[in-house]
């Protein structure tokens, strides 16, 4: 037992219930969202200190907690976006929770559990605890989507969201009962090893014919449990990270939920999602697993970009765009994971993985700082709303533009190294895959379309009013420090990628 | 006395004679336990109803003498056939069932009730040698079945299709399901400090002394009786059944041998949780004396009955003495006062637990957990008199039972 | 008013099945199969009933009757740590939660549902799936104890033990959500003064 690998998710923890507590007393007639948001921020921030300091201090800590929590260096990078994502989350939501929420000391501390179980779930090393922690993660998402009790589509939104979780939940859970009733273990190494060692009975062989040599594994078919339960771990994962066949509720969601909330769900849920079905599929690969699930992902990447960028397009309510948005985003980064499948592209597709999801949490979470803003001045999130808001507010309608751009994957912002990455661990397994790279890149193009048509209504608008001449008002000290770390970010990266590209490369050379 | 002591022990040896007489060595060898088992489950459901009998019987002459009256004296000597008389006419009364209700449901409740009510009595060791089944997890096994009973009382009270029923039966259930928690955390005490979670094993281990005598156990036996009295909807927790509100509560439209049902397993239910009040803090059928005297004054399964029926006094003079409680104070007094008490419980017998045996763990174990007892009742009563009265007096009678005005 | 054929139905299958149970616990070697099979096809039975019924009290009340069966099955497993935190928690809470949410929301029944295309349609795409994983589920290679499990071993000293070192991570996650449900329900469930109310 190791508390030490914890003490981050120790800190979280407390945090968490330290919020709680100190809501009961705070004078209920006096604002308080300040010293809860103080708290909870210094909570976050010791914990990401302590892991960091750990990290450089030398610490490296095994499997520990009988195998269930592995702090390994992928765990540590998504631990620290993670925590990255749920401080920023916080700087942006102080005023809108000052402003429309009932329940501050609640939505904090619901979003630092949800934050807790994100950190477990990336640094979960078997099934037990991976399963709890998505399931703190998700039914936190449920409660906080429901906070604004008031709302008819917050309430509507968060049902959708309950029922779809909570049934995808359970087919994964038997997707992992019958990886269970298969290896008879719930650690992901052994049963990665015994899919190694006993893989080849879950597969249909054809008799060899005489003359030619015995077909080989690609070419049996996957016996229909193991087949089943990797298809149900699939669906169920799929639904956290909004891919394709799985995505009915992310529109809706993103619509009906707060606005912060829907930040923390495209951000870190979605980082969740990625770290733990990269473990997952780590865990599920051996050779006789690793073309069917390949083939899976390829069509959920191919359905997601094309549908999240097609239906983008048409959409007038920004938080629905970014629910498209985000779909999109899931399929490019689904196509890393295609990449994870072959030796040869390995290491590119970590390096974009690990990349584009840390800049994704950046530039995502930049843009929904300022969309904030801007939906509180408007009280709207209609995009012919905004009409000329850009203009009244030049800096922060230059960060809109920057992480817009940057999500489109135009330099010189960092979504261009990561859509590079990507697509580039694509082209490196073969001539196979160039179809899926040329989708990826005319579906940024397309996705140039409707990211520009904001920035045109921003500045270019006609507006009736005479809101064209630089507003007096300056946004808030914290949404503007939110801003402008996430510009500082992805310009930063874009220059000096050398860090993360070190730090992938330490992980690749562990493995 | 070895033989009084052995003599329902024998009566099954007696039984099984016959059928070891009768069969061949190997086949009787082969049923031997479940022939044990069928005697014994028959001896129950003998009992059973016995018990209710008795208790019908007493519970009016008790409260009849608190209110100075006689209760039934008419039918056989101080009325003492009173019981088999009722019995009789239930027997012959018409079953009615009202137009409206759910026939399916209406009728299956009252033997809903009735199986966890019986099925209770197969963990409870009514003497030496003298237990049905020695369940290791019979703590679970209570908790679990009567939480059963909670489906039965729904189930009479919807379809009924009478509001009386209907609401009779929600407060039935929620006051079911709230006090089931310190019920249940009470006994995690006992079952620390017995270690083990089977009746049996509990009462071997208060040889030593009642597990009654100390801090931890003085208090769980007070929630674990004060919670059975409301999972039992006595008074004065019977706010399902209230007359003066709810004409009979969830039984309202039961006529006939169906509301004799529900009135046995409400009996039994009676019976079982003062049962199980004394295997759990009162020694169960252990002589108190015989480590004095070195040997047994009366036979363990009379210890068991007579310490058993002196709770089932207590129940009585419940309810000849206390007014029931409403309905939201009820439901307050389990999670406001109940559940932190029994909380509390776990920690000052892990204290007990880990102080060295001897003089000093009395002195030091009822001196911090006697405080520990005594601050958390002052914390938790006085937050809620100042909030009632608006300033802190001392309550004449107990906080729980003052009955308060309305709020508007 | 006298029972309806289907009520006598119910009541008969209920009791025949009762009868069953016991007979063969005295009379059969086998009665642990035979119990299995009853405790089996009563669960599924009512499972099957809980989505058939209209009425949505009954079917909470079937829901109910599964619950405990399956306990029952876990009984037959020797399993009876399980079998009593299966009774305790879902046939004496999780159930009666349901029952109550029926009454309060008031809606009884459900309103038929029109046998068109769709519906078709699903039904065949769930017995596809089913008869896909009962397949795989037959025929596959499943690791499987040697040993049966033991009457009368200690599960709860063993369960115990094992919370509180392989399995302790989990547990203190569970006791998390635990928490976090209970605040998560008290905030969305929660009546707000009418005064403090938003528009």
């Amino acid at each position: 037992m190791d508390l030490l690998g914890i003490l981050p998710e120790i800190l979280v923890c407390l945090t968490a219930l330290g919020v709680i507590v100190l809501d009961l007393f705070l004078d209920p007639a006096k604002p308080r969202t300040g010293k809860l948001a103080f708290a909870n921020g210094l909570g976050l921030t010791l914990a990401l200190g302590t892991l960091l300091g750990l990290h450089w201090g030398g610490y490296a800590s095994v499997e520990t907690f009988s195998g269930a929590f592995l702090p390994d260096l992928t765990a540590v990078f998504f631990r620290a976006v993670l925590l990255l994502a749920a401080l920023l989350t916080l700087m942006l939501s102080v005023g809108y929770v000052q402003d429309k929420l009932r329940h501050p000391g609640e939505f904090y501390s619901l979003m630092s559990l949800a934050t807790l179980g994100a950190l477990f779930l990336v640094s979960a090393s078997e099934m037990l605890t991976f399963y709890l922690s998505l399931e703190l993660l998700s039914i936190s998402s449920f409660v906080l989507v429901a906070l604004r009790k008031t709302q008819a589509r917050s309430a509507e939104a968060a049902i959708k969201y309950l029922i779809f979780g909570s049934i995808s939940s359970a087919l994964m859970l038997f997707g992992f009962s019958l990886i269970y009733g298969l290896s008879g273990s719930l650690n992901f190494a052994e049963i990665n090893t015994f899919l190694h060692q006993q893989g080849s009975e879950f597969v249909y062989r054809f008799t060899a014919v005489e003359g030619q040599s015995a077909p080989a594994f690609q070419d049996g078919h996957l016996k229909i449990e193991l087949m089943a339960a990797l298809v149900l771990i699939l669906g169920g994962l799929g639904y956290k990270i909004a891919a394709v066949p799985f995505h009915l509720w992310a529109p809706d969601v993103y619509e009906g939920a707060p606005l912060p909330v829907t930040a923390f769900l495209s951000a870190s849920s979605k980082v969740a999602g990625f770290a733990s079905l990269m473990r997952i599929l780590e865990t599920l690969s051996a050779d006789v697993t690793v073309p069917f699930w390949t083939r899976m992902i390829v069509i959920l990447a191919v359905l997601s970009i094309v549908y999240g960028n097609v239906v983008a397009i048409a959409q007038q309510n920004i938080k629905r765009l970014f629910a498209y948005s985000s779909i999109a985003h899931a399929g490019y980064l689904l196509m890393g994971i295609v990449a994870l499948s072959e030796f040869k592209s390995r290491d590119m597709a970590l390096l974009g993985l690990h990349y584009y999801l840390l800049v994704y949490v950046l530039m995502n979470l930049g843009a929904f700082a300022v969309m904030i803003y801007f939906a509180a001045k408007s009280q709207s999130v209609r995009l012919q709303d905004w009409t000329g808001l850009g203009r009244q507010h030049p800096w922060l309608g230059f960060v809109l533009t920057a992480c817009l751009l940057s999500l489109t994957g135009l330099p010189p912002f960092a979504g261009f190294l990561g859509k590079f990455y990507l697509f580039g661990a694509v082209t490196m397994m073969g001539s196979q895959y160039l179809w899926l790279v040329l989708i990826g890149v005319l579906s940024s193009v397309v996705s140039l379309y409707y990211y520009a048509r904001i920035i045109r209504v921003l500045f270019f608008g006609q507006t009736e009013s005479s809101g064209s001449s630089p507003s007096e008002q300056t946004p808030p000290v914290l949404l503007a420090l939110a801003s402008g770390i996430s510009l500082v970010g992805i310009l930063g990266l874009f220059v000096f990628p050398n860090w993360v590209i070190d730090f992938v490369a330490q992980i690749n050379q562990l493995i | 006395m070895e033989m009084i002591e052995q003599l329902f022990v024998m009566l099954k040896q007696a039984a099984l004679a016959l059928p070891q007489a009768l069969l061949p060595a190997e086949l009787y060898a082969r049923y031997e336990g479940m022939l044990s088992l069928v005697i014994g489950i028959s001896a129950i459901l003998v009992f059973a109803p016995a018990t209710m009998l008795f208790l019908t019987w007493m519970e009016r002459k008790v409260v009849a003498r608190m209110q100075k009256r006689y209760g039934p004296n008419r039918v056989g000597k101080f009325g003492a056939l009173q019981p088999f008389a009722d019995g009789i006419k239930m027997f012959m009364k018409e079953d009615i069932i009202p137009k409206a209700v759910d026939p399916l449901l209406h009728s299956l409740a009252p033997m809903v009730i009735l199986i966890p009510a019986v099925m209770i009595f197969a963990v409870m060791p009514f003497g030496k040698d003298m237990i049905l089944v020695d369940l290791n997890i019979a703590i679970l096994f209570i908790m679990s079945i009567s939480s059963i009973e909670t489906i039965a009382i729904l189930m009479a009270g919807w379809s009924s299709r009478n509001a009386y029923s209907l609401i009779s039966s929600l407060r039935a259930a929620a006051q079911v399901i709230s006090y089931e928690i310190p019920l249940g955390f009470s006994m995690v005490a006992v079952l620390m400090m017995a270690g083990s979670m089977s009746t049996l094993d509990i009462v071997l281990a208060q040889q030593g002394g009642w597990f009654v005598l100390t801090p931890w156990g003085f208090l769980g036996f007070l929630i674990f009786f004060l919670s059975g009295a409301a999972e039992v909807n006595r008074t004065p927790f019977d706010v399902p059944e209230a007359e003066s509100e709810l004409v009979a509560g969830f039984h309202t439209e039961y006529s006939g041998m169906k509301f004799g049902l529900f009135y046995m397993a409400e009996f039994l239910g009676a019976f079982a949780i003062a049962a199980f009040s004394i295997t759990f803090f009162f020694g169960g059928w252990l002589d108190p004396f015989e480590p004095l005297l070195g040997f047994a004054i009366l036979p363990s399964w009379l210890w068991f009955m007579l310490k058993t029926y002196v709770l089932v006094f207590v129940f009585f003079w419940f309810r000849g003495t206390l007014p029931r409680l409403r309905v939201d104070l009820l439901l307050n007094f389990a999670w406001k006062y109940l559940l932190p008490m029994a909380l509390l419980n776990i920690p000052i017998a892990a204290l007990w637990f880990y102080l060295p045996a001897g003089p000093i763990r009395w002195v030091a174990g009822w001196a911090i957990g006697g405080s520990l007892i005594f601050g958390m009742h002052q914390l938790l009563t006085y937050h809620r008199v100042k909030k009632l009265y608006g300033r802190y007096e001392r309550p004449s009678r107990p906080v729980v039972t003052e009955s308060v005005p309305l709020k508007s | 008013m006298t029972l309806r054929f289907a009520d006598k139905l119910v009541f008969g299958l209920l009791f025949s099945a009762a009868f069953l149970l016991l007979i063969s616990l005295l009379l059969f070697n086998y009665g642990e199969a035979l119990a299995f099979y009853v405790l089996a096809t009563t669960m599924l039975l009512s499972a099957a009933g809980m989505i058939l019924v209209r009425d949505l009290i009954r079917s909470a009340f079937l829901l109910a009757l599964c619950f405990l069966a399956l306990g029952g099955l876990y009984v037959v497993l020797n399993a009876g740590f399980l079998a009593a935190a299966q009774i305790l928690i879902y046939a004496g809470a999780v159930a009666i939660l349901f029952v109550f949410g029926v009454m309060l929301t008031g809606r009884q029944h459900i309103p038929e549902h029109e046998f068109d295309f769709k519906f078709l349609t699903l039904i065949f795409v769930a017995l596809g799936f089913f008869a896909l994983l009962a397949r795989g589920l037959w025929n596959g290679t499943w690791k499987l104890s040697a040993e049966p499990a033991q009457a009368d071993l200690n599960t709860v000293a063993a369960i115990g033990e094992r919370f509180f070192s392989q399995y302790l991570l989990p547990f203190e996650i569970a006791s998390l959500i635990l928490l976090m449900a209970l605040i998560g329900a008290i905030v969305v469930a929660r009546k707000e003064p009418d005064h403090e109310r938003t528009a």
